[in-house]
């Protein structure tokens, strides 16, 4: 409780005529003792003066604050209006198309949060026009890093909204590469020989102990040959486990290499549960003689082609010769022969459990694997459109990245995937259209940042590559910017009556202007994201024979109010006169919901469009949780801007309790607010109300936040607040909790050193004091050298009193000092 | 205050005399209605009453009437613009004093304490110590937009008469040798507290590891040499003996963010 301000100035008139008529009396001493003369009509005049001094002198104090804030919005100072809240959605689409707007007609497409008992239905409206929305999904997500191919995205395929968004999960090695084979087709005049020729090869070749290396000879038709080579690791233990069982204690595995290359499979020893865990992942020893290797302590019985995995890697375009070589080396026959070769991943024997990606063979024999496989780590989308596009198409994607928006977002590279299968080595035109940092998933975790992009798809293409470098969460198909802006269909019409400024109601409060707009752009909101919300239409205001009112331009309005002024100059001064008989109709406006409009993610769930619409709209959702709605200031905590120490950057604590202060308003009025900081918290002793008696269980409110603070570093405040006089119900609690979190979170934003706050409950005490005691200042959470008795205003007395420097959550507030004979707060 | 009365001003002086008392009634006003007497004066007459003078009335009047007044008052006959200026004189210089309520030199000392603790100076600081509220008011312009560094917060503390608070403190600036200075010396009698394994993670140089040695009764931890857990710019070291306490009301002027460390002694 702070120092109360100072009293009333009202002067009793009274009291004043007394003291007039006492000073009075010095030139005319008879007139201090007589009664009042009600004939006089000087002493009259006086006591009229006195009264209507006192009358003032009274109002001195009592100014009435509308006068102010009137007196202010005069000077220019007004309410903050609400702020709208944007967010991002991804849109399934029936019919495909470009998502327009019209400057002269709000959006016919409309998106709304599920009404429940809690909560009204809040309605969203597209901040961008010119959106490519296609009919598109997402196949895999694959993540290439240490030349190895790991699966990075959801491990079945999703259909409809979940198809259009895919999130990076744990990431897993690919298993593809086990199916990678390498085909060399030969024609010849004489398969007979050559078939001779390449088995004698072979047969010299098993003698090299190229244990990894499996060749099988297939006769395509009269004329054509193929020779197909894979890598298998368990063929290394063919020679040593015959039979495929390993007969316990070290295996040796046959592990030569090829002429001209020093190449060999990279691989290491399988996590199998046969296997004991010191082996998992380790890699195979050396053998004995060169062109081997060991593993030991190998379990009997072992299944020896389970022994080896390979890294999920492909075979190198120089081991793909190599081996050719190899074959000519041995059998010259086979030197002059120049077989068609080809990497095939071949397909799968059985299903199976995880989404390998469909591109990998593709890629690699186009050479856009090269590409992919420079600035590791990157990660790989598959995206598959319904049709090969027949003309040059736009598509909208959008990548989630777990950096700041200010921050050079990653080189995104996108590849057109023939129908084929052909992947173009030429990238395909990336354009980035915005980007906006948005909630994250987790409380505490930084704002990721959506950037979107439009794709240009060539003719022929049926799917696309993206790749990118960088922290990238997820990718987002057919990707759009909302916003809390729907439009007011009003249709009412004004006739003109004067050419003086004149005052019209609008149907809501909190409407959508330049200078909300501006105010919403004050956030940290990126340049294209910004672009995009300014060039969105705000309203339209046909007038008869002339032309019409565009967002407000020309016309005073008072957005919090929701009130317009013809006949009045705009915020930038601009001036539009009305003569009377002028008829101005308000078709539509656009209003907001401020800080309801911030929606967790999913909750934009239900569409509505016109029949005959395209792009027809089947269904959306927004991934992330929309952002930036904020409610219109209240007129304390305008007063507290305007009027208050200079705002600034929080820095201390105390400058945390202020704001905290401005965002309570009126409803915490007379509360005790304390931020805690981490040094005050984590090097002094400090305590919680109440201290529970031996033996009591702890109050379990109070074990929650001591948990969370013992966890909660440098970037965490306690908060503490209530009411100096009584407790703090749970809903005033949840409401300030809210309040101040969001407080917190928006100043973190651009002051990253307090990220979060956790919100307590504040308990006043009453101390009883012996006579004689000193009292101590309240409110007072220090307790040392604190004496007397300490009860809560339950009346619930201190339990064990722990020797405790600071209390936490309570403070006294009231000192009852015992006396003799009296007893009386103080 | 000048002793000088022309020195002084007549607003301060009448709020301070009216603070403390010495104004009851209405003895202190002038209310001699010549209307060459200039208005807002403080005068000692020839009893040697200090008076205040407000309003000249007579100026504002009819001149008939304004000489009738006059000489009505100069013929030693009270009229009723004395009493109209008698009526008015408080509400005058209350409102005349009122700038001067909030001031450094507030004839209500105890009003400044809502001021400085609106700032972040806290009842334990000030204590309601008329003179060190005044010097805490007078501090916050200069101090407040540049609060937040160590040695700002020493000035608020010595201007407290708490100088001692933070002696024993220093910041990663101090220790370095100077703003911006890269070079910040090793702390090697650093004690160890418990923090989460992040935080000092996020202190720790690579392959950093703790040597730990009791001594004292303390656990100390930096290495001798090698990597060792450096002091980050939010850091405040500060030099602790087992028994003594944290001056925690001056921690309260220093940053939200500040993370305390213990040393035995500084760099």
């Amino acid at each position: 409780m702070r120092v109360p301000p100072p009293g009333s100035l009202k002067l009793d008139r009274r009291i004043l005529l007394q003291d007039v008529r006492t000073r009075l009396s010095e030139a005319l001493p008879h007139y201090a003792n007589t009664e009042d003369d009600p004939t006089d009509p000087g002493w009259l005049l006086v006591e009229q003066a006195a009264w209507m001094v006192e009358l003032l002198s009274e109002q001195l104090d009592r100014y009435p604050f509308a006068v102010v804030q009137h007196f202010v919005h005069m000077m220019g100072g007004h309410l903050r209006p609400a702020q709208p809240a944007v967010g991002v959605i991804v849109a399934e689409v029936s019919t495909e198309g470009v998502l327009e707007l019209e400057d002269r007609r709000p959006s016919p497409w409309r998106f709304f949060t599920p009404q429940d008992e809690d909560m009204e239905s809040v309605e969203f409206c597209p901040a961008e026009s010119g959106v490519p929305l296609r009919q598109a999904w997402f196949f895999s997500a694959c993540e290439i890093a240490a030349d190895e191919l790991f699966l990075v995205g959801p491990t079945e395929l999703g259909s409809g909204l979940s198809a259009l968004s895919c999130w990076r999960s744990a990431r897993r090695r690919s298993r593809l590469f086990n199916r990678e084979q390498i085909h060399y087709d030969a024609v010849t005049n004489n398969a007979e020989t050559l078939i001779e020729a390449l088995n004698n090869a072979m047969a010299l070749l098993a003698e090299r102990r190229i244990g990894w290396l499996k060749l099988e000879i297939f006769q395509v038709s009269r004329e054509r040959l193929r020779l197909v080579a894979r890598i298998d690791p368990g063929g290394a233990f063919d020679r040593t486990a015959p039979g495929g069982i390993a007969v316990g204690g070290d295996l040796e595995g046959d592990w030569g290499m090829l002429d001209g290359t020093t190449w060999t499979p990279s691989v290491n020893i399988r996590r199998h549960p046969m296997l004991p865990s010191h082996m998992h992942d380790q890699y195979p020893l050396p053998g004995f003689e060169e062109g081997q290797i060991l593993i030991t302590d190998v379990p009997e019985n072992f299944p020896v082609a389970e022994l080896l995995e390979r890294r999920a890697t492909p075979v190198p375009e120089s081991v793909v010769e190599a081996i050719w070589k190899t074959l000519g080396n041995l059998d010259s026959r086979l030197a002059t022969i120049r077989p068609i070769t080809r990497v095939v991943i071949a397909d799968p024997k059985e299903e199976e459990e995880d989404l390998e990606p469909e591109w990998v063979a593709g890629a690699l024999s186009s050479g856009v694997w090269t590409e992919l496989a420079r600035n590791q780590p990157k990660t790989v989308f598959h995206v598959r459109l319904v049709a090969p596009v027949k003309v040059p198409t736009k598509i909208r994607l959008a990548m989630v990245y777990e950096m700041p928006h200010t921050a050079r977002l990653p080189d995104l590279q996108a590849f057109g995937i023939q129908d084929a299968g052909n992947i173009d080595r030429a990238p395909l035109g990336a354009e980035e259209v915005w980007r906006l940092p948005l909630p994250p998933w987790e409380e505490g975790q930084a704002m990721p940042t959506v950037a979107a992009y439009d794709l240009t798809v060539r003719p022929g293409e049926s799917g696309l590559l993206i790749a990118t470098t960088g922290e990238v969460d997820a990718a987002l198909l057919n990707a759009m910017l909302v916003i809390n802006a729907p439009a007011v269909a009003d249709g009412r019409t004004l006739t003109v009556q004067r050419n003086t400024p004149a005052e019209y109601n609008l149907l809501y409060e909190d409407i959508v202007d330049r200078g909300v707009m501006d105010q919403l752009l004050e956030e940290p909101i990126p340049g294209g994201a910004a672009a995009q919300l300014r060039k969105l239409p705000l309203s339209f205001f046909p007038v008869a024979e002339q032309d019409a009112v565009r967002d407000y331009a020309g016309v005073q309005l008072d957005p919090s109010e929701g009130t317009m002024m013809i006949n009045a100059p705009d915020a930038v001064g601009g001036f539009r006169p009305f003569r009377p008989g002028a008829k101005v109709r308000f078709e539509w406006y656009r209003r907001t919901l401020g800080a309801r409009g911030n929606r967790p993610p999913g909750n934009i769930r239900l569409s509505e469009q016109p029949s005959t619409i395209e792009p027809r709209i089947y269904a959306v959702i927004n991934p992330l949780g929309t952002f930036f709605g904020a409610d219109r200031e209240t007129p304390e905590a305008a007063v507290d801007r305007m009027f208050g120490p200079s705002e600034g950057t929080p820095v201390m604590a105390a400058d945390y309790e202020r704001l905290v202060r401005q965002v309570l308003g009126n409803r915490g009025q007379d509360w005790v607010v304390r931020c805690w900081t981490y040094a005050e918290r984590a090097l002094v002793t400090t305590a919680f109300w109440p201290f529970p008696r031996t033996g009591e269980e702890p109050d379990p409110e109070v074990t929650r936040v001591r948990e969370e603070i013992s966890t909660a570093g440098p970037e965490t405040l306690l908060v503490v607040l209530g009411p100096t006089s009584e407790i703090i119900d749970d809903e005033d609690l949840d409401w300030a909790r809210r309040a101040v979190v969001r407080l917190v979170e928006r100043w973190s934003r651009r002051m990253p050193t307090v990220k979060r706050a956790i919100v307590a409950r504040f308990w006043p005490l009453r101390l009883s004091l012996r006579d004689g005691r000193a009292e101590p200042m309240v409110p007072t959470f220090d307790m040392e050298n604190m004496d007397g008795e300490l009860t809560d205003v339950r009346g619930r007395p201190a339990g064990d009193r722990p020797r405790a420097v600071l209390l936490l959550n309570a403070a006294v507030t009231q000192v009852r000092r015992e006396i003799s004979d009296e007893e009386g707060d103080l | 205050m000048s002793t000088a009365l022309a020195l002084r001003v007549p607003a301060l002086e009448w709020c301070h005399r009216a603070s403390s008392g010495e104004l009851d009634g209405l003895e202190w006003v002038d209310i001699r209605l010549d209307p060459e007497l200039g208005p807002d004066r403080q005068v000692r007459m020839s009893d040697g009453v200090l008076r205040f003078r407000h309003r000249a009335l007579m100026r504002e009047l009819p001149r008939v009437i304004g000489d009738a007044a006059l000489a009505s008052q100069q013929a030693g006959r009270p009229t009723s613009w004395e009493g109209l200026a008698l009526v008015m004189a408080r509400a005058e210089w209350l409102v005349r004093g009122r700038r001067h309520l909030w001031a450094p030199y507030s004839p209500a000392p105890r009003l400044l304490a809502t001021l400085v603790e609106t700032f972040g100076v806290e009842a334990p600081l000030h204590r309601y110590n008329p003179e060190r509220l005044s010097r805490l008011a007078a501090l916050l312009p200069t101090w407040h937009p540049h609060r937040g560094t160590l040695s700002r917060a020493r000035e608020v503390l010595a201007t407290a008469d708490e100088s001692s608070a933070l002696a024993n403190a220093a910041s990663v600036d101090e220790i370095a040798g100077g703003e911006g200075s890269r070079d910040v010396p090793r702390v090697r009698d650093e004690v160890l507290v418990c923090h989460s394994l992040s935080f000092w993670k996020h202190r720790a140089e690579d392959n950093a590891e703790p040597v730990y040695q009791i001594s004292g009764g303390l656990v100390r931890f930096q290495p001798r040499s090698g990597p060792h857990f450096v002091l980050r710019r939010e850091d405040l070291l500060f030099a602790w003996s087992a028994g003594s306490a944290l001056p925690h009301q001056a921690l309260r002027l220093l940053p939200a963010w500040t993370v305390i460390r213990l040393s035995v002694a500084l760099p």
